[in-house]
């Protein structure tokens, strides 16, 4: 009973220390505005984002177009409202198999130690030889273009981060004492892992999940932005963003306005992921 | 034919330090008056948290403008006036050189980063016009004089390849290098173990003789005081209760709060004595933020009475000791209406 | 000390060899005829036959491993099926552009990161530090692409007084090294802000002022020393990942590195040109990672080297 309440207390003052920072409060706001834009927006969108209208291309932002057109006369704000859903469900996909697969091999690493620890280890320093993007292009190339496979090579970008934090944080209470009581008293390995460790890691993992949602955002337009990821016509931000390049002088808001959908949501989630941090965090960093 | 008393080297009157918080303003030394005379050791005890350390930062000026303010009070130094009106300028020129402060913590008061010899050579060129061997070789000399086997090696060693002991001694030639004319050592065995504790204590005894340097030494162990003071303020919440010479606070105690803390202090018992109880104060030292009203002792002390709860007991000389023995109390003296 | 740099080196050592093999292996992983890639697309039967039996490729895959890094000991990292000279020729003139796109971003990093984060730590809670740390976060947030796009379309198209693209000149070099050093630029003036701040409140600080040390020594040479200890370290990690990271602003700008050398030949389905560079890039990043961890102990001198 006092244990639940012990822990209740403690998330209850993690929440007031992340409400009464304004900083993550706007970070909060920017990303709810970005969730409502990215499931409902889709219905009130004022054009067909895949509509071409080749007399009206490149017309500049007005009341007809918000955002103006883009080279094929399409209505870039519809394109990225619908861009808005794409972003998101990269990001989060992208997140779940990173936190999935990296707490995996950091639990099997941290709790049966020994070789499988060493070589999972290893593993991970091998992936972590090569540079960030270089890895993502490496494996889009193998497998080949698409938004799927940018959700495969993104994802495992970070299995390395949340590997390491798992196992560090398996490493921690693996010899604490009510984990030693709780083995004694006959808990499988699995109860053990499920009951007593992974709660511990929660906290980090959150803020890890948070700010890496905003990497894998950024680095998934990047590849689309090569041609490697998504695929015209699909109104990806970073596609949209390439596609503009060539108008750049003539027609600036085709590729201004994608990258600064991309800059606001990634601000949004590193300033709350930074702001859950400093909440999780016992020590106040100012 | 008497000689004319001697001049103090050190003078604070009627010192005010207060932090000014989000919740409210903690009155950390309020009106605290002490003078140190030229080659004597003063010990300053207390309770953490009575303003022992608050008064030697303030009279270094070492504390965070905000939160913390100087709000009234003199500090005079001998040839140099009011500390509290000089500059931050003006003030560097004196720290470290007339005077000097020693720390708490030797594992944490060194930069980890730079090697000892240079950490006290800094200090003597900040201070001397000497070229870099002389300030080496005074370094040199300084190691060997706080007793550190092998200076000429030692000098080039991180902070951390030493152990607390000769981190403190360090401390120590870094703070005597260029002749103090005071120095403040706030608690500076306190980290230590018993037995190196007797080393730096005699240590620092030894080096005020040879240098002159006066000390003010703060700490909340009587036994320290005992062994290295010749004159003692008592402080409590803010303010000094008692100042007397170490004798006589041992052999006479008058305020309350001093008998307090001697009574509490445990005694071996003699054959035949049964085993007694370690007498206590009663009741916790307040909250800076909510001083009570009155004598900030008022609470606690046993003989409190109505007077003191209303008005707060000016530091004054009791009648018969030639101004030698100081005390805060109504019991020593009259209140304003009778 | 000698035994933690063998030791870091042999620790290398494995990753190196990983590297290889992901790199070996990236050509068999690629659905199809490993012969047929290699040849290209405008192969004839015996010329994807040549290349088969030339690259060994019908040996089982262990000793075509073999005679791949016997290979690459001996310079030979394949031949380009575009131009036909050798992998290594085409891409060490554009290995040495990323070096000087990368180096120009680093020092951006320490000039202005390092600068803004120590004004922004000495002034905490003042609208200097509010706005640098503002900036810091935006940039962070930003896409390398973006922002190129950004300057290109600001100085030169709008201003006229850089050039877009191209290679040349140090008005050339400007704009590539501004957006390819914005992010790690606000990453380190974020770190050496919280690095001074924390620093800043340390004991040995008030000693030095104790001293009679004016603010200036204290803060440049007593916090300095010891906040930068982890910026440095994420500096030269970030040059690491910089020479093999800047495909991005590479493409946005034409700037001839081995980035962009890695994108047209993924194109051109060139694939020894994509291994070679994949290569180049991951062993320097190894390499300089491996640097970083051997200067550490110089620069922290209570580093256990046990």
């Amino acid at each position: 009973m006092k244990r639940t309440s012990g822990k209740r207390k403690l998330w209850r003052e993690r929440f007031s220390i992340l409400w009464s920072n304004s900083l993550a409060k706007t970070g909060l706001v920017v990303i709810v505005l970005y969730l409502i834009v990215a499931f409902l927006g889709p219905y009130f969108a004022p054009y067909d984002p895949y509509q071409l209208d080749l007399p009206n291309t490149l017309q500049a932002p007005s009341s007809e177009h918000i955002f103006g057109t883009d080279e094929f006369g399409r209505d870039i704000f519809s394109r990225i409202i619908i861009g808005a859903g794409i972003s998101l469900s990269v990001g989060v996909m992208t997140v779940i198999i990173s936190s999935i697969f990296g707490g995996l091999l950091g639990a099997v690493a941290g709790y049966c130690g020994g070789a499988a620890d060493s070589i999972i280890m290893r593993i991970i320093d091998i992936k972590l030889a090569f540079p960030e993007i270089l890895l993502a292009i490496v494996i889009v190339t193998i497998l080949g273009p698409g938004l799927q496979n940018v959700v495969i090579a993104v994802g495992i970008q970070s299995i390395p981060m949340f590997a390491r934090m798992i196992r560090s944080s398996v490493l921690s209470v693996k010899e604490s004492d009510y984990v030693l009581a709780a083995r004694g008293l006959g808990a499988s390995h699995l109860r053990i892992l499920f009951k007593h460790v992974l709660p511990n890691c929660m906290a980090p993992m959150i803020v890890l999940a948070t700010l890496r949602i905003g990497t894998a955002i950024i680095t998934a337009s990047g590849l689309s932005f090569l041609g490697l990821g998504a695929q015209p016509p699909t109104p990806e931000w970073g596609a949209m963003l390439a596609s503009g390049r060539n108008y750049l002088r003539a027609a600036p808001w085709v590729s201004t306005i994608p990258g600064l959908a991309i800059m606001m949501v990634v601000f949004g989630f590193n300033v709350l992921g930074d702001g859950l941090r400093d909440a999780m965090d016992p020590r106040m960093k100012k | 034919m008497h000689l004319p008393p001697p001049e103090p080297l050190l003078e604070i009157k009627g010192l005010k330090t207060y932090f000014y918080m989000k919740e409210g303003i903690a009155k950390a030394v309020d009106n605290v008056s002490l003078e140190i005379y030229p080659g004597e050791t003063l010990g300053i005890a207390g309770e953490s948290g009575c303003g022992k350390s608050v008064t030697a930062l303030s009279i270094m000026r070492l504390l965070q403008e905000p939160p913390a303010r100087i709000v009234a009070g003199e500090i005079n130094f001998s040839g140099r006036g009011d500390l509290t009106k000089l500059t931050q300028a003006e003030m560097q020129k004196i720290r470290g050189n007339e005077i000097s402060m020693i720390f708490q913590e030797p594992m944490t008061s060194l930069n980890p980063v730079f090697r000892i010899g240079r950490q006290i050579s800094e200090t003597i060129k900040v201070h001397q016009d000497v070229s870099a061997k002389e300030a080496l070789n005074r370094t040199i000399e300084l190691l060997k004089m706080v007793g550190l086997s092998a200076p000429e090696k030692q000098i080039k060693d991180y902070p951390h390849q030493l152990s607390g002991g000769m981190r403190q001694r360090v401390m120590i030639a870094m703070a005597l290098s260029c002749n103090p004319k005071l120095m403040l050592a706030d608690e500076p065995t306190t980290a230590l173990d018993v037995t190196i504790q007797a080393q730096i204590l005699h240590l620092m005894n030894d080096l005020k003789e040879r240098i002159g340097t006066s000390i003010m030494l703060i700490t909340h162990d009587l036994g320290v005081i005992a062994k290295m003071a010749q004159k003692v303020c008592i402080m409590y919440a803010g303010v000094v209760v008692e100042t007397t010479d170490v004798f006589t606070i041992f052999s006479n105690p008058l305020h309350p709060y001093t008998i307090g803390l001697l009574a509490s202090l445990p005694r071996p018992h003699n054959a035949g004595e049964g085993k007694q109880r370690l007498t206590t104060i009663k009741g916790i030292v307040p909250s800076l933020l909510h001083l009570p009203a009155g004598c900030k002792f008022s609470d606690r002390c046993p003989k409190a009475f109505e007077t003191c709860k209303k008005w707060e007991p000016p530091l004054l000389p009791v009648n018969g000791t030639k101004n030698k023995h100081l005390v805060s109390c109504w019991l020593h003296h009259t209140p304003p209406n009778a | 000390m000698f035994d933690y740099f063998v030791r870091r080196l042999f620790q290398a050592v494995p990753v190196l060899l990983g590297v290889t093999i992901i790199v070996f292996g990236m050509v068999h992983l690629i659905p199809g005829d490993p012969a047929e890639i290699l040849a290209g697309t405008n192969a004839s039967i015996e010329d994807i036959q040549d290349i088969r039996q030339q690259m060994g490729l019908d040996k089982p895959l262990v000793e075509q491993y073999m005679i791949y890094m016997k290979n690459i000991f001996k310079g030979d990292l394949g031949t380009s099926i575009r131009t036909r000279r050798p992998v290594l020729e085409e891409m060490l003139p554009r290995y040495v552009n990323s070096l000087q796109l990368a180096a120009s971003a680093v020092v951006i990093m320490l000039a202005f990161g390092i600068t803004t984060g120590i004004l922004s730590a000495v002034k905490q809670g003042t609208w200097i530090d509010y706005t640098s740390m503002a900036i810091s976060l935006f940039g962070v947030s930003m896409p390398v692409f973006w922002f190129g796009l950004m300057l290109m379309l600001f100085f030169s198209v709008y201003l006229g007084i850089l050039p877009t693209t191209g290679i040349g000149t140090f008005k050339h070099l400007v704009l590539p090294s501004l957006a390819l050093g914005a992010h790690s630029t606000a990453v380190v003036a974020r770190l050496t802000r919280s690095s001074m701040l924390e620093v800043i409140r340390q004991d040995y600080i008030r000693t030095g002022r104790a001293k009679g040390l004016n603010e200036y020594s204290v803060i440049l040479q007593h916090a300095l020393k010891n906040a930068l200890i982890p910026v440095v370290t994420i500096v030269f990690l970030r040059f690491g990942a910089l020479l093999g990271g800047a495909v991005l602003a590479e493409t946005v700008f034409a700037w001839p590195g081995v980035g962009l050398l890695m994108i047209e030949a993924i194109g051109n389905r060139d694939y020894p040109v994509v291994q070679g560079c994949v290569l180049m890039v991951s062993v320097s990043f190894v390499l300089v990672n491996l640097m970083t961890d051997l200067i550490y102990p110089f620069l922290d001198p209570r580093i256990n080297l046990k």
